[in-house]
């Protein structure tokens, strides 16, 4: 598989985390082994969306039982021969290998997964990704000592390449705090309500959520213990259950 | 059809619960950081090249 791979650096590695159970979307080639009616392809497709079952592959991490996984879309690109190619879009955890082979025992067709590229990893997706070779150069040119530009000119390319780790929380609820909430946070404490500042609308409880500060900083990630309606009403009560802190502690306090 | 994974739908309205400013003495926008503030809490959305099994 190629394509969209987030990484992590330094302080941020754990963030990770919370891509691990993000939805993805491929883009598939699958080879038949004999040529099929468009037809009977749309139905099989049609048949294998929505929510599916799923025996992990032999050699898989997880354990070989089945489980059930959703497709959120499947959209057939182009039929061309016994090629096709689409682009699916599912749950983390779907094994498109597995899906192709689902596929073909339904076609009674032997088929095999020809090529297979992650087009979206939670937010980021194939519109916006680099190559280690873009990193290095971007890199290199950061650290070029000679330029004639000014140093701005230098830091253009690097800061395409390396974004700031808040880009990977953007598909979670989202809660803002006051200044004053924000080193407890950073010691692990849970975050009362009392200290929202701001927060989407569409938080449920159990949610995983992702609390920023005015500026826009992360501060650690948590589980909703309210929703919307709660987190407005509310004067007082725990708000979020804090499960991971990225911000340096005393970041937010008198020196 | 519509392409789009569930968190991709929901609707992201900001509710206000009070008014409040942040001090300009604590901390950093994250676009204000510096190449080595942004490496050191960085994330890259790298394109992945074929492993070593795949056939080319």
């Amino acid at each position: 598989m190629t394509g969209v791979l987030p990484i992590a650096l330094d302080r941020a590695t754990r963030i990770v985390q919370v891509l691990l159970n993000s939805g993805k979307e491929y883009v598939c080639l699958m080879h038949l082994h004999k040529e099929l009616e468009e037809e009977k392809i749309k139905e099989a497709f049609q048949k294998f969306s929505g929510e599916i079952t799923q025996l992990p592959p032999i050699r898989s991490a997880v354990k070989r039982q089945e489980r059930k996984r959703n497709v959120y879309y499947v959209d057939i690109l182009e039929i061309e021969g016994k090629d096709i190619l689409f682009r699916i879009g599912c749950q983390a955890g779907l094994y498109v290998r597995k899906y192709v082979h689902d596929l073909s025992k339904f076609l009674c067709c032997g088929c095999h997964m020809q090529q297979l590229v992650r087009s979206k990893a939670g937010p980021f997706n194939d519109k916006s990704m680099y190559t280690l070779h873009d990193l290095k150069d971007a890199y290199e040119f950061y650290k070029e000592e000679n330029l004639l530009e000014k140093a701005s000119g230098k830091e253009e390319e690097i800061r395409k390449i390396i974004l700031p780790f808040e880009n990977a929380a953007d598909h979670l609820g989202k809660i803002w705090v006051l200044d004053g909430a924000v080193d407890p946070l950073c010691h692990g404490a849970d975050l009362y309500v009392a200290g929202v500042v701001k927060f989407e609308e569409s938080i449920k409880k159990g949610d995983l959520i992702a609390i920023f500060t005015l500026k826009n900083e992360l501060i650690c990630i948590g589980s909703a213990e309210m929703d919307s309606e709660e987190l407005l009403k509310n004067e007082k009560g725990t708000a979020v259950k804090t499960t991971k802190v990225f911000m340096e502690r005393g970041s937010y306090s008198k020196k | 059809m519509e392409c789009k994974l569930p968190f991709e739908k929901i609707k992201r309205k900001i509710i206000v619960r009070i008014n409040a400013e942040t001090n300009a003495e604590f901390g950093c926008k994250p676009e204000d950081r510096t190449v080595e503030q942004l490496i050191q809490y960085g994330i890259i959305s790298l394109n992945k090249p074929s492993g070593p099994t795949q056939k080319r």
